[in-house]
């Protein structure tokens, strides 16, 4: 019999054996949460196009460390870690998904094709038949942001790891992943992975917010039958040129997300079918989809286990829970205004998780009222939380970059 | 304590940007809503006159069995022809190559 010893066979048991406590701790802990991951991924607790690739990613690279020359530790997923052209040209030969990460992800091209396909489900005619009640309420549905950015700060971190966290308050996943790259490179993975986790759960948990902040008298509230007319897709096009075009100009910044959600708008106005259908489909839940894997391959242990992740853990449903109070508060002063004739648990829709928001919105107004249809109001509060989550995160970097 | 009233400082100062550019957004789409609708009340489309010089055919069961007919007619095949639909829109060389793949294992038939 060959002079073996097992270990040496079994290299991801040999790692786990000879890995610091913590590590060794957290690598199974985190082989656990992405199984727990895929479960709620497919029970429908999460987010399951996200979740499932997320946590066998997660699961897997955490099983799968291997010796690696030079007496290091280390996967063949990726090396987010590698920097200088020749580390990262022999990770690219290397590394399986690596060339998905140098070329995709830490450039935010996976965010602004994500981007480009939520474009091209959104309906601008929503926002365009109410706008200044549509945006009133985005602009509310943005106070996680406000409250999180001073409270990391207070809890430790660096003004702009606050301000990254804190654009979890806007609910928008690839917005969050773009800006995290942008101020705090260092620590995106984990702010990404908490704001995806967390954004995954607003499906479940908002409700319960809602029904303690609604009453049921108040939930059950019909909105008045519309009698705007229908906005045409001629004027939602110029509406997204125009709006492109302005945004680009105040901030440049985030010209790529921007550019990315309004040329979705425009492909779905202007009726170009192929284009439509490829972005709709095939690019948005391509990019979920490898969005979802790279961010689980990140949450290698080594990798994600940085002293700032509960802080991020706790500002992150800090963020979500303030933008959800007040979003359903921009309701209320609706519903002030217009003498009782506003639902004010719409609010809640502004809090920009396209489309989960207004579903939820609707759900909890039919469970109070079986003809009381608020969607389209609902639908125009989402699709405005989009807009004011990417100016309150161009504004953030902007104003941080210059500081 | 001095970083994070600065940070509040920014914030709020970032929060009544946000405010100021997405209440100037809404008023762009304002705008764009009511010149873009004043300019089609200006120029009212007058509908030209109909001029009918036969009934149109409303039959669809009638234009769809003279279909299957002509159809079987061209085939001449013994089967029945049992469901008519438009055809998904494809190139055509798509079409030719999966059906040259999908034949590939048969030669003969």
């Amino acid at each position: 019999m060959p002079d073996i010893a097992i270990l040496d066979l079994f290299q991801g048991v040999a790692t786990l054996v000879q890995a610091d406590p913590l590590i060794l701790i957290g690598r199974v802990a985190l082989m656990g949460l992405g199984v727990l991951l895929i479960y709620l991924g497919q029970r429908g607790v999460l987010e399951a196009l996200l979740m499932i690739p997320m946590g066998l990613g997660m699961a897997t690279v955490n099983a799968a460390v291997l010796f690696l020359p030079g007496g290091k530790t280390g996967t063949l997923f990726l090396d987010p870690l590698a920097s200088g052209t020749d580390e990262v040209m022999a990770q690219l030969q290397i590394d399986w998904l690596q060339p998905i990460y140098t070329f995709a992800f830490s450039n935010g091209l996976i965010a602004c094709l994500v981007f480009l396909g939520i474009g091209t489900l959104l309906d601008v005619g929503y926002v365009m038949q109410r706008p200044f009640r549509s945006m009133f309420l985005a602009v509310c549905g943005e106070l996680g942001t406000l409250i999180a950015f001073p409270l990391g700060v207070l809890m430790g971190l660096t003004d702009k790891q606050a301000a990254a966290t804190a654009t979890i308050g806007g609910a928008d996943g690839p917005m969050v992943l773009f800006t995290s790259l942008i101020l705090a490179p260092e620590i995106f993975v984990p702010i990404t992975v908490v704001g995806y986790l967390y954004l995954g759960l607003t499906y479940g948990g908002y409700p319960y917010l809602v029904r303690l902040m609604v009453p049921k008298r108040l939930r059950a509230i019909a909105m008045p039958p519309d009698t705007r007319r229908a906005i045409t897709a001629s004027e939602k096009m110029v509406f997204a040129v125009v709006a492109c075009l302005l945004l680009s100009l105040l901030f440049p910044v985030a010209a790529p997300l921007f550019l990315s959600l309004f040329l979705g708008v425009i492909v779905r106005e202007s009726g170009l079918s192929y284009f439509y259908d490829l972005f709709s489909n095939q690019i948005l839940y391509g990019a979920t989809f490898f969005l979802g894997l790279v961010l689980g391959v990140l949450c290698e242990a080594g990798t994600i286990l940085h002293p700032k992740v509960l802080i991020l853990l706790v500002l992150g449903i800090v963020a979500l829970t303030f933008s959800a109070i007040g979003g359903l508060f921009g309701g209320y002063v609706l519903y002030w205004l217009s003498g009782g004739k506003y639902n004010p648990v719409i609010g809640i829709a502004a809090v920009s998780c396209v489309p989960t928001t207004a579903k939820v919105a609707q759900k909890l107004v039919t469970e109070a009222n079986k003809n009381a249809i608020v969607l389209p109001h609902a639908l125009g509060a989402n699709i405005s939380g989009v807009i004011t989550s990417a100016i309150f995160a161009a504004v953030l970097v902007s104003v941080l970059k210059a500081g | 304590m001095s970083m994070v009233l600065a940070a509040l400082a920014k914030g709020a100062f970032s929060f009544v940007l946000m405010a100021v550019l997405a209440a100037v957004c809404a008023g762009v789409i304002r705008l764009i809503v009511l010149v873009l609708a004043r300019g089609r009340t200006r120029t009212p489309v007058v509908a030209p006159e109909m001029t009918m010089t036969a009934k149109p055919i409303r039959d669809d069961s009638a234009v769809i069995a003279a279909v299957i007919a002509a159809a079987a007619h061209m085939t001449g095949a013994p089967q029945r022809i049992v469901f008519l639909a438009e055809q998904k829109r494809s190139a055509h060389w798509i079409t030719e190559v999966r059906s040259r793949h999908h034949g590939g294992h048969s030669p003969h038939r």
